[in-house]
């Protein structure tokens, strides 16, 4: 009875969930570092776009160039034909990997998400080995060897900046895919089929309704991913036949002017490419009907039989494998142990000696350790900070989401330059810390740049846990920390792994951001493969994009094979 | 114990929030010994022969270095400007352009040391704000597997002729600095017809130097315009490629080096300038198989004497510098025009 | 073991309330059903007791122990109220195996794991599960898991067990199997119970009270039998158990008891009904199925209509007669089955009578 009174005391001192609680204390610090670490930088060169006498100037000058507006329509043509070409190989394949008895079909999951796993510039490079117009290895082998009509694909079009493209984001859909499949409750297709519908039906009628957000989710990441990216219509761009002009190749030549003009109509430039992001959340709300499913995923679904397809679906899957991804990557290797690309195919030409360059450079141990943690950082930060407000948007608790989630999609829609100087003028001292030249400031880009990519694979995931699964925990008498750390995170890890792999993988390889964010002591692999292709042998880069393809790889395998198969890409 | 397993759990929780705040403490709070920050885009091989030596001759001053492309370098200083500040000292990279423009809006401090005397005067700002510290040549370059050194053309002029068509390759003004050079010291010279014929005859743009090399070894286009150094080391390394230095004048394009005006090292920052003028450091930039801006000294291994390619009159001196800084933006944009468009 | 007291409770969403006025107090040992269709607010208040939702206003104690006052800023975390839930959803944690899904409240309380186990398998052999502790809950069946939600909800022996709808997933027969099973371990432990479900059937077989809920508000309380003879209102009576409603005009009225004649049925037959509603208004009269009864051989004054179909129960006959232009649906004895077709002249046993008041919903 006496403890009984002590309670009632006891409960009359407020003991609030309010502020204090360390669940309100972790949200405020996500909700802290994405206004700091993603808004902030851009904020800034927003604000710096209206500077000067007339604030809209800048947006004025821009306006008025015709380069400007053929540089939007060409971002909007590649942007779109990358996430068609993405769609269109991530919904089948997606479907292929996960409901059928496709021979192998976990292992082909593995590999059917592998162009993510090569940055695209490099992927970009690796083509250009093969499909350059008259050098290219395939196309001299289908003029020369197979007496072929001269008819020679070039890599160099805006048809091979779009392949390059959707290829690299086809990942996104085909995961979605693959993730939104396997949730279908198999009675649902199962009635279908007592109802009278033949498999095709079903598949239109009952499977694709369901996967359809999913699908055009990936599909819209994959244009969004395409709008910023860089690299790929550099390489490729200018020597087109028309040139391709996109708006992050006029967007990184205004900041090539070095005027304060030229960086003002830069950022005016890029605000473009920031609306979209903030239209990609409604976009993505619009875009299908809510599969969200209550429980765990189904027990006990039967893999489709392909019966007599199966052998045809299985060269399918095969072929486009090897012209996607397993082609360039090969590509890139044996450019790798050439000793010179200029010399041909010889016994004579095959050499290790650019491993030997790259490997002995002094910073080529400490830019893969950095590159490593950076990276692995990165990826943890990003899935902590775009868990915990997915969980807030997700859970309730974050009564102004609607305005944050948006924001998150910010610096994935920025040009890597544009946000590293975003970066730099937010982070030297101006606003509170001074990271520069530290490995913290590339941390911090890194995190912020694919933030999105943890935020959105992170909510997916806990879409499909019921709350009820928290509350129980609750009952039983965890803090609110607690149920989440021991039931919620356990219920979507294999979510939270995918997402750390989704920002690893990138942060792993970047360049852009990295070549203006490094310091004296902490070189990158981005910025050794800078080096490299801007002086070196065009062979020693290949070295490198080997190398990071192989670490990717292992890193993968590793976590597969510790987690007996169930994480990881 | 199971308390113990969920305060674990806390903390790891905790250790990664608490990252935010590590960030915040790793900007500040390492030892303070005078730093002299350069920001550089030069070659590897020569930072490795430079740096040692360069620290050597300046004990009582770290140096600190950032290299990256000249077009990063300079996009990171006008960013860190924008900010407020830079903690660059003292710039070093490939494009004469900027350092004019640097100049103009005062953000040089002038500088002559004793040993900029030894460098041509046309390569030698009048006021002094920045000097030549070596020198970058762009020359024709072409695949000897494809063709002999008697079919190679001689001269810029001549790479619009039918028998070049499809065949040339050129850096793109767009992304590197030394094309830019090259583009306006070309238009300047033969006009943007030239430029126009080029695009006529279906001339690839490629974006660095490296980049156009490349399709010069593996064949697609076997004839390109680019900058010597990539060339030697390419011819080095047993690439099929060979160098012809255009009849018409290869194009000359001064490296500057300067001082910040807001440099809080002004003694370090000269005696690190007259480091790299010396003999000693001028030696080294032949290790990038780049020209020395001392002419006394030797140029890289198998290229043509340093004065003779001042001679031919294609050289970005100071005066052309000047007047076509300002007229970088249209360079660009004619060029845009002319080759994208 | 614990008393649970509501006091004036009540949630709003901005303007819409959901709960409005919630006013009770439930013994130790009691087992309360909050009964009500879906959206009534039951689910909501018994969310609030639990801590899940805090109220806009009013008070929750629990135990003598104030756990949710939002006037004086008091609110003590879900955690903090030592109750046990059971879930619609049964919300049994996939990662962790049937008995780590019992002990784990154990373990949140630093329980020794040896200690858990032991807890956790004699609360499984409480609940019919020995030795199936070792299984991931999607080995097992629904009703399985829903005792393993129970085990898990009782394991620590909480002062008051709440349950939403915990049976509605559960096929009819499971279901009545697992009422008396809840029903027999609340009073073997004697724990505090709040039910909360919109099955009438349930909450009549299980409850000492039934809380009758509609739109935020307590429509009735009271002993299932109370509110199934008695019902407060209309809604009321209609919602527990099956209930013919007629329209019809009093006639005469006594102090708890009125004669109408109602309108609508052939023959405007006049019944005798208890409730006191004043003469010459219109009134609702609930007569249920039991309660009328075949007169042979007389017509005047009695209801008349037309079998339109039977349907045997074994132990009854399920009838329905058309009667003007209503419905009527009839309970008869098993024996006294009238054949499709047959006209009746039903005699009313039991009828109450409901003033009409201006009409709500």
């Amino acid at each position: 009875m006496s403890n009984r009174m002590r309670h009632q005391t006891a409960g009359i001192k407020p003991s609030r969930s309010g502020w204090a609680s360390p669940a309100a204390l972790v949200g405020a610090v996500a909700v802290g570092l994405l206004l700091y670490f993603c808004v902030l930088p851009l904020a800034l060169l927003v604000k710096h776009s209206f500077q000067g006498g007339d604030p809209f100037a800048s947006y004025r000058l821009v306006a008025s160039r015709a380069a400007n507006w053929s540089a939007l329509k060409g971002t909007l043509t590649v942007a779109s034909g990358a996430a068609a070409i993405a769609f269109l190989l991530g919904v089948p394949l997606g479907w292929l990997v996960a409901a059928t008895d496709l021979p192998g079909a976990r292992s082909w999951r593995s590999l059917l998400a592998l162009p993510y796993v090569v940055p695209a510039y490099i992927g970009a490079v690796g083509w250009t080995y093969l499909l350059s117009d008259r050098a290219g290895w395939l196309n001299r082998l289908l003029t020369e060897g197979l007496g072929a009509p001269a008819l020679p694909v070039s890599i160099y079009s805006l048809e091979g900046i779009i392949f390059i493209e959707g290829v690299f984001f086809s990942p996104f859909v085909l995961m979605a895919v693959a993730e939104a499949v396997e949730r279908i409750d198999p009675a649902l297709e199962e009635a279908a089929r007592v109802s009278g519908a033949g498999p095709v039906r079903v598949w239109l009628d009952v499977t694709w309704p369901m996967v359809r957000r999913a699908a055009l989710g990936g599909a819209l990441l994959a244009f969004l991913g395409t709008c910023a990216s860089y690299g790929v219509p550099a390489v490729l761009g200018p020597s087109a036949r028309p040139p391709v002009s996109v708006l992050t190749t006029r967007i990184k030549g205004y900041i090539d002017l070095h005027t304060t003009g030229g960086f003002r109509q830069a950022t005016a430039l890029s605000a473009v490419l920031l609306l979209a992001a903030l239209a990609f959340p409604l976009a993505e709300r619009t875009s299908g009907s809510d599969s969200r499913s209550a429980g765990s995923r189904p027990a006990g679904r039967k893999p489709v039989a392909l019966g007599r397809w199966r052998t045809a679906a299985l060269a399918g899957v095969g072929a486009v494998f090897g012209l996607t991804t397993f082609l360039p990557i090969l590509a890139l290797l044996i450019s790798s142990l050439m000793e010179n690309v200029g010399r041909g195919f010889s016994w004579e030409n095959l050499s290790l000696v650019h491993y030997w360059v790259v490997l002995r450079r002094p910073e080529a141990g400490l830019a893969l350790r950095n590159s490593f943690l950076l990276a692995a950082s990165a990826a943890t930060l990003a899935v902590g900070v775009g868990g915990t407000l997915a969980l807030m948007q997700a859970r309730g608790g974050l009564r102004w989401g609607w305005v944050l989630t948006p924001l998150a999609w910010l610096p994935y829609a920025a040009p890597g330059t544009v946000l590293a100087i975003g970066a730099i003028l937010a982070y030297t001292g101006a606003w509170g810390i001074n990271l520069y030249g530290t490995l913290w400031m590339l941390l911090a880009a890194y995190a912020a740049k694919y933030l999105a990519l943890a935020y959105r694979m992170a909510a997916a995931g806990i879409e499909q846990v019921h709350p009820s699964m928290e509350e129980a925990a609750r009952i039983s008498g965890a803090s609110r920390l607690r149920s989440i750390l021991e039931v919620l995170v356990p219920m979507v890890r294999g979510h939270l792994v995918a997402a750390w792999f989704l920002v690893f993988m990138p942060s792993f390889g970047e360049l852009t951001m990295s070549i203006l964010l490094f310091g004296p002591d902490t070189p990158t692999l981005g910025t050794m493969l800078f080096e490299l292709q801007s002086y070196e042998d065009p062979s020693a880069a290949s070295v490198l994009a080997v190398l990071i393809v192989a670490v990717i790889l292992l890193s993968n395998a590793l976590v597969r094979r510790l987690s007996g198969g169930r994480y990881g890409i | 114990m199971n308390s113990a397993a969920g305060g674990a759990c806390l903390q790891r929780a905790a250790a990664l929030f608490l990252l935010a705040g590590c960030l915040a403490l790793s900007g500040c709070g390492e030892p303070k010994e005078p730093e002299l920050w350069i920001y550089t885009s030069i070659y590897r091989e020569v930072l490795d022969k430079l740096a040692p030596q360069a620290q050597a001759a300046m004990a009582g001053v770290k140096l600190r270095w950032y290299k990256a492309g000249s077009e990063e370098v300079a996009a990171r200083i006008t960013a860190e400007l924008a900010s407020g500040q830079t903690p660059a000292d003292i710039l070093m990279t490939a494009d004469p352009f900027w350092y004019q423009a640097l100049k103009e809006e005062g953000l040089l401090r002038p500088y002559r040391p004793p040993e900029a005397s030894r460098v041509p005067p046309a390569l030698t700002d009048p006021e002094g704000a920045y000097l030549t510290s070596r020198a970058a040549v762009m020359v024709i370059g072409y695949n000897a597997q494809i063709f002999s050194a008697d079919q190679a053309p001689e001269t810029f002029a001549e790479l619009t002729q039918p028998r070049w068509q499809g065949k040339v390759v050129i850096g793109d003004p767009l992304k590197s600095g030394t094309a830019l050079a090259t583009v306006a010291m070309l238009s300047n010279k033969l006009g943007w017809d030239y430029f126009k014929a080029l695009r006529a005859s279906d001339v690839v743009v490629e974006g660095g130097n490296s980049a156009v090399l490349r399709r010069i070894e593996t064949g697609d286009r076997p004839v390109g315009v680019l900058l010597l150094e990539n060339l030697l080391k390419a011819r080095e390394n047993r690439s099929p490629v060979e160098i012809v230095y255009p009849r018409d004048g290869a194009v000359v394009i001064p490296s500057p080096i300067a001082i910040v005006a807001g440099t809080d090292q002004p003694v370090a920052a000269e005696r690190f300038v007259r480091f790299v003028m010396s003999p000693e450091g001028q030696r080294a930039m032949v290790e990038g198989y780049m020209y020395p801006a001392d002419p006394g000294i030797a140029g890289p291994k198998g290229s043509a004497p340093f004065t003779s390619l001042l001679a031919m009159g294609r050289c970005l001196d100071t005066k052309f510098v000047r007047e076509m800084t300002a007229e970088r933006e249209t360079l660009k944009e004619t060029f845009g025009q002319i080759m994208f468009e | 073991m614990s008393t649970l007291e509501l006091r004036a409770l009540g949630r709003s969403y901005g303007t819409h309330a959901v709960v409005t006025g919630f006013d009770q107090k439930i013994a130790s040992g009691e087992f309360v059903s909050f009964l009500g269709p879906s959206g009534c607010g039951k689910t909501t208040t018994l969310r609030m007791i639990a801590g899940l939702d805090e109220p806009t206003s009013g008070e929750v104690e629990i135990g003598g122990r104030l756990v949710s006052a939002p006037a004086r800023g008091v609110f003590v975390a879900p955690e903090e109220r030592r109750l046990g839930m059971v879930f619609q959803s049964y919300a049994l944690w996939p990662h962790m195996t049937v008995g780590e899904n019992v002990g784990y409240p154990l373990k949140l309380r630093g329980v020794s794991r040896q200690e858990r186990d032991a807890a956790a398998a004699r609360m499984l052999e409480l609940v019919h599960l020995g030795g199936l502790g070792g299984r991931q809950p999607h080995q097992l069946s629904g009703g399985q898991q829903q005792r393993v939600a129970l085990a898990r909800a009782l394991v620590m022996e909480p002062e008051v067990l709440l349950l939403d709808e915990p049976l509605s997933n559960l096929d009819a027969q499971l279901r009545e199997e697992l009422r008396f099973e809840i029903k027999d371990l609340q009073r073997r432990l004697g724990v505090t119970v709040v039910f909360v479900t919109h099955d009438q059937s349930e909450a009549m077989a299980m409850s000492d009270r039934i809380i009758v809920m509609r739109e935020g508000r307590i429509r009735q309380v009271g002993p299932p039998a109370e509110l199934y003879g008695h019902p407060a209102d209309l809604f009321v009576a209609g919602f527990l158990g099956l209930a013919n409603v007629l329209e019809g005009v009093v006639e005469s009225s006594g102090s708890e008891s009125c004669r109408v004649r109602l309108s609508g049925l052939a023959g405007q037959p006049v019944v005798d009904c208890r409730g006191a509603v004043a003469a010459g208004t219109r009134a609702d009269i609930v007569i249920r199925p039991e309660h009328f009864e075949v007169a042979p051989g007389e017509t005047t004054g009695l209801v008349s209509g037309k079998v339109t179909r039977v349907t045997f129960l074994g132990d009854r006959v399920d009838c329905r007669v058309a009667s003007g232009g209503a419905e009527l649906r009839l309970a008869l004895a098993a024996g006294s089955a009238p054949c499709l077709g047959d006209t009746l002249a039903l005699r009313a046993r039991d009828a109450v009578a409901f003033a009409q008041g201006p009409r709500n919903g």
